[in-house]
């Protein structure tokens, strides 16, 4: 039995603009061959519209499956996975 | 009560800066990170727009075009100095204020900031350093504030003419190899719901840029958009007890409820309380940004909106010193430490 994938979560709410990107690639540079390996997926919490417009293009451009949740007013989860 | 027109015009403004959310310094970043062009794009269509529309009302004697200053030293050092207050405070001007829309209370602060750093400028403790430094290097043509058009010898019309191609060209090879597929989408989604595309954001900019200046001209100061110039009369208003309503007096709050506006029907809305590090970093940076701007004579919205598109050299030197700045900065900050 495949055991499931661990979910990596950050929270990048209220991080000043632009580092809500920043953090959001540092942390996918720190988990990058588990999260190819399908091993992690990473949960990112944001309030910046610019994250939830930037972050699921550069990831589906290297590759990876990315879902954008509304979780509430300025409130998105970016869900990145294999 | 031509007056009440700054507020209306500032609704539209708010309305169509936070749709699209039009902040140049998240832009700027967008570009070099990401390499998307979104609101570089949107800005060209802004600058086309009212250079065109500009020309055209001053043609037509709608209007009489009011280039700021180039005061040389001033411009470029306050220019670099709105840049680095804009890296702290994470927005432009324009961002400052609509952001302030969508319930973020650090941007009030750096609001403030920007206040107390432009009337410190204008008329407070800066007052003197300012004027030597404006009065020993400004540079005029032949009486009058230089454009590009007096600079070089050249109608206006010419000038007018080339950036635009050049514009037009510029937009083009930005233009986003893969088409991202646009999802099926009422009228009232696409204008209340979704992110408004670089084209109509630039576009609707633009065309409020020649109302504002038509209204704002009506109502006694002869200028498009601005921004810190509306935050220094508030400030003083509310130190001193005597409000003076104006045209910039008014743009501002209506800038702010345009942008709560859009944002709550957006559900782009929340309040959210920064910490004490981050309101600090919020005061610094905008009074940066205020002072600068008081320095060069405009923020980026007065340089990049209303001035560049009106030819003026000042504004072309300033823009060039506010985003070289950030530029710089977030180069060292961020892309540097990227590559390795």
């Amino acid at each position: 039995m495949e055991t499931k994938p661990e979910i990596i979560k950050l929270n990048i709410e209220g991080e000043i603009c632009p580092y809500p990107l920043i953090t959001t690639i540092k942390k996918y540079q720190e988990i990058k061959e588990n999260l190819e390996s399908g091993k992690r997926i990473l949960e990112v919490t944001t309030d910046h519209p610019p994250a939830y417009e930037n972050i699921p293009r550069e990831f589906r451009k290297k590759g990876f499956q990315v879902e954008v949740e509304k979780m509430g007013p300025a409130k998105w989860k970016i869900i990145i996975k294999k | 009560m031509i007056i009440l027109s700054g507020f209306i015009v500032g609704l539209l403004f708010g309305f169509v800066l936070t749709r699209g959310y039009f902040c140049q310094f998240s832009g700027l970043s967008d570009a070099l990170m990401f390499k998307n062009f979104r609101i570089i794009k949107a800005t060209i269509w802004a600058v086309l727009i009212a250079m065109i529309g500009f020309h055209l009302m001053a043609s037509l004697e709608i209007i009489t075009l009011n280039p700021k200053p180039f005061f040389g030293a001033a411009s470029i050092i306050g220019g670099a100095v709105f840049g680095l207050g804009m890296t702290l405070v994470g927005a432009c001007v324009g961002g400052t204020t609509f952001k302030m829309g969508t319930g973020l209370i650090s941007y009030f602060i750096a609001g403030i900031g920007i206040a107390l750093g432009g009337l410190s400028a204008a008329e407070g403790f800066l007052k003197p350093i300012r004027l030597a430094l404006q009065d020993t290097t400004k540079v005029m043509i032949k009486g009058a504030n230089p454009t590009l058009s007096s600079l070089l010898g050249l109608n206006p019309w010419i000038l007018v003419l080339i950036l635009a191609v050049i514009f037009i060209w510029l937009l083009l090879k930005l233009r986003t190899e893969e088409k991202e597929p646009r999802p099926e989408a009422t009228f009232f989604a696409r204008l209340f719901k979704l992110r408004w595309s670089p084209a109509l954001t630039g576009v609707a900019i633009g065309i409020i840029g020649m109302i504002a200046f038509v209204a704002s001209a009506a109502a006694g100061r002869n200028y498009p958009l601005g921004i810190v110039e509306g935050y220094i009369p508030i400030l003083k208003s509310f130190l001193t007890g005597s409000f003076t309503l104006s045209w910039m007096y008014l743009l501002i709050p209506g800038i702010i409820l345009g942008s709560t506006i859009a944002a709550f029907v957006a559900g782009e809305f929340r309040w959210r309380l920064p910490n004490w590090k981050t309101a600090v970093i919020m005061l610094i940076g905008g009074f940066l940004m205020g002072g600068g701007a008081v320095f060069a004579a405009g923020c980026n919205v007065t340089h990049i909106l209303s001035g560049i598109p009106q030819l003026s050299v000042g504004s072309i030197v300033s823009g060039i010193a506010i985003f070289g700045a950030v530029y710089l900065i977030d180069y060292f900050r961020f892309i540097r430490k990227k590559q390795s």
